[in-house]
């Protein structure tokens, strides 16, 4: 893969603390990093310096490529004075990107994030991550660097998000992002970079277990004590959403057994797919067990 | 990629409402000024020149504060220099004092206020050292916005005594021996210009023209020392601060 970007033995520090040191770490097109670490590891601080918007106190940062396009999600986004397709509209010019293609691409992100354009201040957060996105999505970024992406949303739009990003990493976006949440690591990143008190604990690429073929279950009018029932089932593997509609990944060897469960019990079923994403098990074993050719 | 920037900036601020209380200031200050007529034409501009100078000081600082950086990290995203976006907020505020310059030089004129009728070179220097007030004024707040100072409440006190010293000035070498002559060109020279305003009329062309662009200079200075300085900052500071 034809790398982006590279951090060569970065050190920063803000007064006498040391907040990252001695990092070593790189970037290539198309691939996905994913950031953990406990809270004041330096997720964040990492993040500025990938997008360039902190200087390393020491070591250096080398775009491999020229003129890089930089697209940044902050963790929170403030409600501010404009609709969605305002502030849109004045970061694409901004960008210098043409009113036509602007409009044209700013209603197509409304229609997929299926955003309304109400002023943000009366948008939740939720909503409020979406424009978060939108904004950084107005040009096709060749890096992403996103901290936090799915704090805020609800299942249906964490989702959607992934989807977003997946595809956005499918035409040879680089994603680096701080993440919490197993779903968000399992659907996207090739690779985990841990971060505790400053220093890089683990850099590597996710193992890819063989895994039986999955299959993704979508069905609607269950009670939530049938839920938890079908949750006993042999063949269970994890809950995508326990809405209404609900959607959960099952062993496909099972799936007929928990389709007719989910029939007997009142339920109806909206959609049934094979399941391509990573398996939930592998981001909820020790970090120890997934990550492999270790290069901290 | 400016003016795009220029125009998102200005509607950021109009829609905040925070401008309301230093526009208020300049405009009524002025409309006060002229409250009787008639009026002496350099002495007066003088006046509002200096009151024109205290309201863009609280304008800039207003005006740079009004998002509290919340928006600033990623407008040096999207324009892809953090130089671009700064210039761009001095460029979007000192435009703001210059329309303010311009009302506080036309309003005498239009409401015929002044004792007699104005002339070209008159109404040229009010301009111009209204502008270059207004501009001083400006790269002053510079300093004083909150990801210089974190310290509000401070921030708001120090460019009161800076705004002070540089009214007073001449007041302060008065006393002293003459090679304490430099000291109101070292201060910001606002006492300079109310000077330059009151004894226009025995001052030669080009003592005019040197002191007027010194005051301009003074300003540029100060706007490339901040851009210095700024650009040397971690842009994520201003998300540290507000998160």
């Amino acid at each position: 893969m034809q790398e982006l970007l590279e951090l060569n033995g970065v050190h920063k520090r803000f007064g006498k603390s040391a907040v990252l040191q001695n990092i070593s770490w790189s970037l290539s097109r198309g691939e996905c990093v994913a950031i953990i670490g406990g809270n004041g590891a330096g997720k964040s601080t990492l993040l500025h310096i990938i997008a360039g918007l902190a200087i390393p106190s020491e070591g250096s940062r080398v775009e491999l490529e020229a003129s890089l396009r930089f697209g940044y999600v902050p963790e929170r986004f403030p409600a501010l004075r404009f609709r969605p397709s305002e502030y849109l509209h004045h970061m694409a010019s901004i960008q210098g990107l043409d009113t036509q293609e602007a409009t044209k691409r700013i209603d197509a992100m409304l229609n997929v994030f299926q955003l309304q354009d109400i002023k943000m201040t009366l948008c939740s957060k939720g909503m409020l991550q979406k424009v978060n996105l939108m904004q950084a999505l107005l040009r096709q970024p060749d890096v992403l660097v996103l901290d936090e992406p799915l704090s805020g949303l609800d299942e249906s739009s964490q989702m959607e998000m992934i989807g977003i990003l997946g595809e956005m990493k499918r035409q040879g976006t680089a994603i680096a992002m701080s993440v919490h949440e197993p779903l968000l690591i399992a659907s996207l990143a090739d690779r985990v970079t841990q971060l505790k008190r400053g220093r890089m604990e683990r850099d590597g690429v996710l193992a890819i277990h063989n895994v039986d073929a999955r299959t993704k279950l979508e069905f609607a009018d269950v009670q939530p004590d049938r839920l938890r029932e079908l949750e006993g089932e042999p063949g269970f593997l994890y809950w995508i959403s326990r809405g209404n509609p609900a959607s959960m990944v099952v062993r496909k060897h099972s799936a007929d057994d928990i389709l007719l469960r989910i029939l007997q019990s009142g339920g109806s079923i909206i959609r049934l797919e094979p399941w391509s994403g990573e398996t939930m098990e592998q981001v909820e074993s020790p970090l120890s067990q997934q990550v492999e050719g270790m290069r901290a | 990629m400016i003016i795009p920037l220029i125009k998102y900036m200005l509607a950021s601020y109009t829609r905040s409402y925070r401008y309301f209380a230093p526009v208020a200031f300049i405009l009524i200050s002025v409309v006060f000024i002229y409250s009787y007529r008639p009026n002496p034409i350099l002495d007066s501009y003088a006046v509002t020149a200096v009151l024109l100078f205290i309201g863009s000081a609280w304008l800039g600082m207003n005006f740079l504060n009004h998002d509290q950086g919340r928006q600033s990290i990623l407008l040096i995203v999207h324009s892809g220099s953090s130089r671009r976006f700064y210039t761009a907020q001095y460029s979007t505020v000192a435009l703001l004092s210059l329309i303010f310059s311009l009302f506080a030089v036309l309003y005498p004129i239009i409401f015929g206020m002044f004792d007699k009728p104005i002339t070209f070179d008159e109404l040229a220097l009010g301009y111009v050292g209204h502008a270059g007030l207004a501009l001083l004024g400006i790269s002053l707040s510079l300093f004083f916005q909150i990801s210089f100072m974190e310290n509000q409440g401070r921030a708001a006190g120090l460019l009161f005594m800076v705004i002070v010293l540089a009214l007073a000035g001449q007041s302060i070498v008065q006393g002293l021996p003459d090679s304490f002559g430099f000291v109101p060109y070292i201060l910001p020279p606002v006492s300079v210009m109310i000077n330059l305003f009151m004894h226009a009329e025995g001052m030669s062309m080009l003592m005019l023209t040197l002191t007027i662009t010194y005051l301009f200079i003074y300003s540029f200075i100060l706007l490339v020392i901040y851009l210095w300085i700024a650009c040397r900052k971690d842009a994520a500071n201003a998300i540290r601060k507000v998160g």
